[in-house]
């Protein structure tokens, strides 16, 4: 089978999924693929070890975790490890509201069979256990689907045709390494609390070896803000994939040869508990790698160009069991549900205006509706161009319970 | 000569996004004449005035036949922004809301013609002025949609600014929802598609006369009055009730539009390019890829098809006026079996045409990178073949599917009979 055949299996047997990793038994990257949205990459690879070394997991095993300190990403992001034979195993994930709870890694089917034992806790003794059982059985026939393409399993696992195309994604990567600069450029950020995040990025070729070293030393050490490594290595993955534009090609080879040092304990590389600043601290970090790709790229012989973070504020309301996002950035805003809300009166608009570059929203919550507020990212400064407040106060907090009357009010700037 | 007949032929017209296949039936559904044409070679006008003359050899020359159409052809709108000449009347603080909800989607408005009211400053002169304001920014608008909600505006302030727009010869929309923005799209999409609907409509009664009887199908049925984002849904509404006749809760239709699978099931909301829309719909799926992708060398000089189909116009290199190869091109052997796609494509099967085509796929063959992913033309069919095939598979399991439209023999599939003319003809019938 050529390497382009594999590719075409690849992307035949996963099609349903937005964002998943698929690897051999020995924990191989074949494959990985991130929405827009969010990145976990690496962060479904520890996850995969940790059930491989603790688990074992067989043929038709199905298992979920959602620790955020043992390869999780948040509480409310379950990642899915399913073995679909002895050498193919596949990772995704799904946001679930319902559990505000750690699942160490936890078998949920074992060999095709519901394991009754974990259902009966994690499933049927759940407040919501109808809500669970659905979630859950989506998944599963999700992976059923996939299942029952068993020629494609059959043919992705062997090992000869994992080499090839391992081999053939490698001498693309390869290819677009050697078409970009190499030296190395390093820039920092400053957060809030005036710690600070520093990346040095280096591109060499020695002896036609190519290495990606991205450097966090001198970053300042973990206080309540944080990330597992895991969570920050995704997201440089996923920016150093799209900058070289071998996203169809992302495989073990690519991982190979990218080394990332971050200092012990340090914001970049201690977990918090909940997760919570993982999708500001990645975006941060992304955007540090990004930032200085683009210099040592840079048509300018020598640039000063002073690092700035870009506009961004992530939260999600979470209502009636139900996780509705709401993206802004320095482009676009995307308030997925948002109209849900409106039509379910759980909130009602009292202006929503957009101009040619400025949005302004503020809505008010409903007498019955009791939702919650999670920011997940809030990288702005309050000013006339950017407003995030609740009751004409920015908000206190990164969860917080909505009341009935609350007003939400919001202005952005959009390019 | 023949005697002059007193019931109104009938004409069955599917108008896709690029072509139309039409047939004329008389009163005893015999058929007097039917065609199909490529619509960037040969004008529905064009087609019209043949289908007349023929009508009127047959012996219907003083009868206004009555038209039943299938169509896609509003499709063509759905890359683009709309309502370029659509003025809207909204309540201060609610400009262009219903955009904000997710600012990549297209606009269905100009963002500029935009008229703010606050209520206290409602008055005819407020209006004359803003009517002179836009018409300097758009000469050409002649559209309005009214959002103006009732527990903000009372019924005769509502009143006042919708007899003021149509005294100015505008063509009046109202939002009777304005507080829910996916009401006040539907009402956007209904005013910025109005102009393609009149085209079709005048076309017709410009050649047969302006009371010819024209029905769409919409919704499951032929109506003569309708939204016009119910026309969206019309090919496909159609499939799905042919599936249905046929005892089949699928189909799979592949022509050179497309192919797809359409199910019987409908969703409430239509996530239309512009935002959602609350419109029930047909659940469809499209299959990878479309015909109409471009076969090209990617970043990596690699071949690869676009994700987006390109424009019908000028079409695949095998339709004459193409310079892009088309995965219809790479099918050329195979769509050359075809008598539909023959008589559509005129200069299909020239020996020119032939090497124009041969040369276009060789130059991309020949112009890959050297590496393990270099693959042939037949490769790249095979794979295409296989994947449809595959995906058929998946979804056809423990369903009773049907497989129609002229392309299905070029994957090696067994179709059914389907006849656009003759199956719009027999559900006007029914």
């Amino acid at each position: 089978m050529n390497a382009k055949t594999y590719q075409t299996l690849l992307t035949q047997l996963t099609q349903n999924l937005s964002s998943f990793s698929i690897v051999n038994e020995e924990g191989h990257l074949l494959f990985s693929k991130d929405s827009q949205l969010e990145c976990l990459s690496t962060s479904r690879l520890v996850a995969f070890q940790i059930v491989k070394k603790y688990l074992k997991p067989k043929p038709l095993d199905l298992i979920i975790l959602n620790d955020p300190e043992n390869g999780g990403f948040s509480l409310t992001k379950i990642i899915f490890v399913a073995c679909l034979n002895e050498n193919l195993n596949l990772i995704w994930h799904e946001d679930l509201s319902l559990v505000d709870f750690k699942i160490p890694p936890t078998p949920l089917f074992e060999g095709n069979q519901k394991n009754s034992f974990v259902w009966s806790a994690l499933v049927e003794n759940h407040p919501e256990s109808n809500l669970l059982r659905d979630f859950f059985e989506q998944q599963k026939v999700k992976l059923d689907f996939i299942l029952l393409q068993k020629q494609h399993i059959q043919h992705l696992s062997l090992p000869k045709n994992q080499t090839a195309w391992l081999k053939a994604s490698q001498e693309i990567f390869e290819a677009q390494f050697s078409n970009k600069a190499v030296g190395s450029s390093e820039c920092s950020y400053k957060t809030s609390n005036q710690q600070l995040i520093k990346l040095k990025l280096t591109l060499e070729e020695k002896q036609n070896i190519k290495l990606l070293t991205l450097d966090f030393t001198n970053t300042s050490l973990a206080t309540d803000y944080s990330a597992a490594s895991h969570v920050v290595e995704s997201g440089l993955i996923q920016k150093i994939i799209q900058f070289y534009q071998i996203e169809n090609f992302f495989s073990q080879p690519v991982l190979d040869k990218i080394k990332i040092i971050l200092p012990p304990k340090s914001i970049v590389s201690k977990a918090h508990p909940r997760g919570e600043w993982n999708h500001e601290i990645q975006s941060i970090c992304s955007q540090l790698c990004l930032f200085n790709f683009n210099q040592l790229n840079s048509q300018a012989r020598k640039s000063n160009a002073i690092f700035e973070v870009s506009t961004e504020l992530k939260f999600d309301l979470v209502s009636s069991q139900r996780i509705y996002p709401m993206r802004f950035d320095c482009k676009n805003v995307a308030l997925d549900g948002f109209e849900s809300l409106l039509t379910q009166n759980q909130i009602q608009l009292l202006e929503c205006h957009r101009g040619e570059q400025n949005i302004h929203l503020k809505f008010e919550i409903a007498d019955a509706a009791k939702p919650v507020l999670q920011i997940k990212s809030k990288l702005f400064t309050e000013g006339k161009d950017w407003t995030f407040k609740i009751n004409n106060q920015p908000p206190a907090g990164r969860k917080i319970q909505l009341q009935s009357k609350d007003q939400i009010q919001i202005n952005w700037k959009i390019n | 000569m023949m005697s002059a007949t007193t019931t109104a032929p009938v004409i069955a017209l599917y108008l896709g996004e690029s072509y139309a296949s039409l047939g004329a039936f008389d009163s005893a559904q015999k058929e007097i004449f039917e065609k199909t044409v490529f619509l960037p070679q040969v004008s529905l006008k064009n087609l019209l005035t043949q289908t007349k003359q023929k009508i009127s050899e047959s012996g219907f020359a003083d009868l206004a036949p009555q038209v039943y159409i299938v169509t896609k052809y509003l499709d063509r709108l759905k890359n683009f922004r709309l309502g370029g000449s659509v003025a809207q009347v909204v309540a201060a603080g609610f400009e262009n809301s219903y955009s904000l909800m997710n600012t990549n989607s297209l606009s269905l408005a100009a963002a500029s013609l935009v008229i703010s009211i606050q209520p206290e400053e409602l008055t005819e002169e407020f209006l004359q002025a803003e009517l002179v304001r836009i018409k300097k920014i758009n000469p050409d608008t002649n559209k309005v949609v009214i959002q103006l909600s009732e527990k903000k505006f009372s019924a005769v302030q509502r009143e006042l600014v919708h007899s003021f727009f149509s005294k100015s010869d505008f063509n009046v929309f109202t939002c009777p929802q304005p507080e829910n923005l996916a009401a006040v799209r539907k009402v956007l999409l209904n005013a910025g598609t109005e102009g393609t609907k009149e085209e079709i409509l005048s076309e017709i009664k410009e050649i047969f006369g302006e009371n010819t009887e024209i029905s769409f199908w919409c919704e499951n049925k032929f109506k003569k009055n309708f939204e016009n984002h119910e026309l969206f849904g019309s090919c496909n509404s159609f499939l799905a009730s042919w599936a249905q006749s046929e005892k089949s809760s699928t189909v799979a239709y592949f022509d050179h539009e497309g192919f797809r699978l359409i199910h019987a099931q409908e969703e409430p909301n239509w996530q239309s390019p512009w935002g959602s829309i609350p419109a029930s719909h047909v659940q469809t799926q499209e299959l990878y890829p479309h015909p109409f992708s471009e076969v090209r060398l990617d970043h990596l000089s690699m071949i690869c098809i676009s994700q987006k189909p390109s424009q019908h116009e000028p079409g695949p290199v095998c339709a004459g006026r193409g310079i892009k190869p088309l995965v219809l091109d790479l099918f050329f052997e195979e769509i050359a079996r075809i008598p539909l796609m023959k008589s559509l494509f005129s200069q299909f099967n020239s020996d020119a045409q032939k090497q124009k085509l041969e040369n276009h796929l060789a130059i991309i063959e020949k112009g890959q990178q050297e590496n393990l992913f270099k693959t042939s033309r037949s490769e790249i069919k095979k794979q295409i073949i296989d994947g449809i095939n595959h995906e058929l598979n998946m979804v056809a399991r423990g369903k009773n599917m049907k497989i129609i439209g002229s392309l299905a023999p070029v994957f090696g599939l067994k179709s059914a009979k389907f006849n656009w003319p003759e199956e719009i003809l027999k559900k006007a019938l029914t």
